[in-house]
């Protein structure tokens, strides 16, 4: 029992460092969020546009479809992993990995704790900002069952955060082989981008696309928390959403506990 | 002049030097950024499956809008992108101190510090593809209109050049600003929608305030329509006047910056 509160008391104190680390840079977290309504924008009027060709498009009115982006705005502004993909990348060139190497804690652990701080906090900030914008924007969600849906969705964008989170870890344990891990993490980030579900909605894609990109861990950060929000997902194709989000957790945080002890091996810290 | 373009071209020398050195990186990031393109030639793809125009734009008058975005974002990136990333991490730890000591322009050392030789590839393989939408748009090959879209196009990348600079300069209050550069990138993805698409304040907000409505668009539709003296004057107006604010607005955050050495 005294080891369990030892583990629950180490974890506590990171998860407040991390809120404290946060909270200091809380104006990168505001100018992102609002930035990132930007291309809200273009969608809708894209949409908009195309849209006055067409009053529905492979199941999607205007309105659902204008739902689909905001809600996709909103999931990104409260699961977004930061820079953590650089800050562990930078901790590894600069030798910094030495000190979390002779404290007794998961380096993994550790990581999802500053991170889960990070996210608390997020949410905390994005919380009136949301509830603003859904508010504004109600008239989008008038088809949109929330009711059935929201209870479900808190499990599915949970589950999404963990994905991001585990993704941007294996990016960031690429720098025990590359110098540099930029190009990694922007080929990465547009991985996420297109077939993540953030440019379209993946079931507007012709089938065979549409299976494969569910495939893919990538939809299980963005497009499946969204589709299952709007109620787009349900049945047993909810049921096979989540096994596949279950399989993506374990598999990607398995494989940056692998990729960690590799590189550990290739490690080398110099001086004091 | 030519003492700025002398320092320039040493700067861009010894950036294919570092960049020959890493040359996997190097390789990485042509990879990266046509993979970033073919995606939104994708996100086309997809889009004209279902419709045949958007705004009044055929498909290929959209690829080549895309084209030229990308034409003008490489060029820009190859030129200045990379050496604003490392801009805000140079305030927060100080290093900015040795660019404030060298005998030239602050602004004009810190964003000429870094050339990214791979964007001359992706700008030829934008370029290859505006050429090639040109022709199916138009079934002849837009010989006539090239003086003046490669004008247009290097005044997207002025604008370009100033906004980010504006958006960089924020970093001078902001302890840590990673997130601007990428807020630069959500800004510029309205440059590949059709100016007709917009309406209402946004249109104004998005042509007159932060041009990236016009920055793609008014190239595009010169080469395929010809030269509109109203849009190219008003793209030209807009530009100038943004060199100038981002010039002050630098100069005015540099004032505040105190180092960060003990």
């Amino acid at each position: 029992m005294s080891g369990l509160r030892r583990i629950f008391n180490l974890y506590g104190q990171i998860f407040n460092t991390g809120m404290q680390s946060t909270l200091t840079y809380r104006w990168n977290f505001l100018f992102r969020s609002v930035m990132g309504f930007i291309p809200l924008i273009g969608s809708f009027y894209l949409w908009g546009a195309v849209f006055t060709e067409k009053s529905e498009l492979t199941g999607y009115s205007y309105p659902l479809m204008m739902a689909y982006y905001i809600s996709m705005v909103l999931l990104d502004m409260v699961t977004w992993p930061g820079d953590q993909d650089f800050q562990v990348a930078e901790d590894v060139k600069e030798g910094r990995v030495s000190m979390a190497l002779t404290k007794p804690m998961n380096f993994q652990g550790y990581r999802l704790a500053l991170h889960m701080a990070a996210l608390c906090l997020n949410l905390a900030l994005a919380i009136v900002p949301v509830l603003l914008v859904i508010a504004v924007f109600s008239s989008y969600f008038r088809e949109v069952p929330l009711g059935q849906t929201w209870f479900v969705s808190i499990f599915a964008i949970s589950g999404a955060a963990l994905v991001q989170f585990a993704i941007s870890y294996c990016v960031a344990m690429l720098a025990f082989w590359l110098l540099e891990i930029t190009s990694a993490s922007i080929f990465i980030f547009s991985m996420e981008y297109f077939a993540g579900g953030h440019v379209f909605p993946l079931d507007i894609l012709p089938a065979p696309l549409y299976h494969a990109a569910m495939a893919l861990p990538f939809s299980y950060e963005y497009f499946f928390p969204t589709a299952v929000l709007l109620g787009r997902i349900r049945g047993p194709e909810l049921v096979t959403g989540f096994l596949w989000l279950g399989f993506w957790i374990v598999f990607l945080f398995a494989l940056g506990h692998a990729m960690w002890e590799r590189g550990l091996k290739k490690y080398t810290s110099v001086g004091g | 002049m030519k003492r700025y373009a002398q320092i320039w071209l040493a700067q861009m020398r010894y950036s294919l030097t570092r960049d020959m050195m890493f040359k996997i990186n190097f390789l990485a990031w042509i990879i990266v950024d046509l993979t970033w393109f073919s995606l939104q030639l994708c996100f086309v793809r997809v889009l004209y499956l279902n419709v045949d125009t958007v705004a009044g734009w055929s498909k290929w008058e959209m690829v080549l809008l895309i084209a030229t975005s990308n034409l003008i974002q490489q060029i820009f990136q190859g030129l200045f992108v990379n050496a604003f990333i490392g801009f805000p991490e140079m305030i927060r730890t100080g290093k900015l101190d040795f660019f404030l000591a060298q005998p030239a322009p602050t602004q004009f050392l810190v964003s000429t510090r870094l050339f990214g030789m791979d964007s001359v590839i992706n700008s030829l393989v934008a370029f290859s593809l505006v050429l090639f939408a040109a022709h199916q748009y138009s079934g002849a090959w837009p010989i006539s209109g090239l003086a003046a879209y490669f004008a247009l196009v290097m005044l997207g990348v002025i604008m370009n050049y100033s906004l980010l600079l504006t958006t960089v300069t924020l970093a001078f209050w902001m302890t840590r600003a990673q997130g601007l550069i990428s807020s630069y990138y959500q800004l510029f993805q309205l440059a590949r929608i059709p100016r007709q698409a917009f309406r209402g304040a946004f249109k104004f907000i998005f042509t007159w305030m932060l041009p990236y409505l016009l920055v793609a668009n008014v190239p595009a539709r010169t080469l395929l329509h010809g030269l509109r003296w109203r849009e190219a004057g008003a793209l030209l107006a807009v530009t100038t006047c943004l060199v100038v604010v981002s010039n002050l607005f630098f100069n005015f955050g540099l004032k505040r910056y105190s180092s960060a050495s003990s």
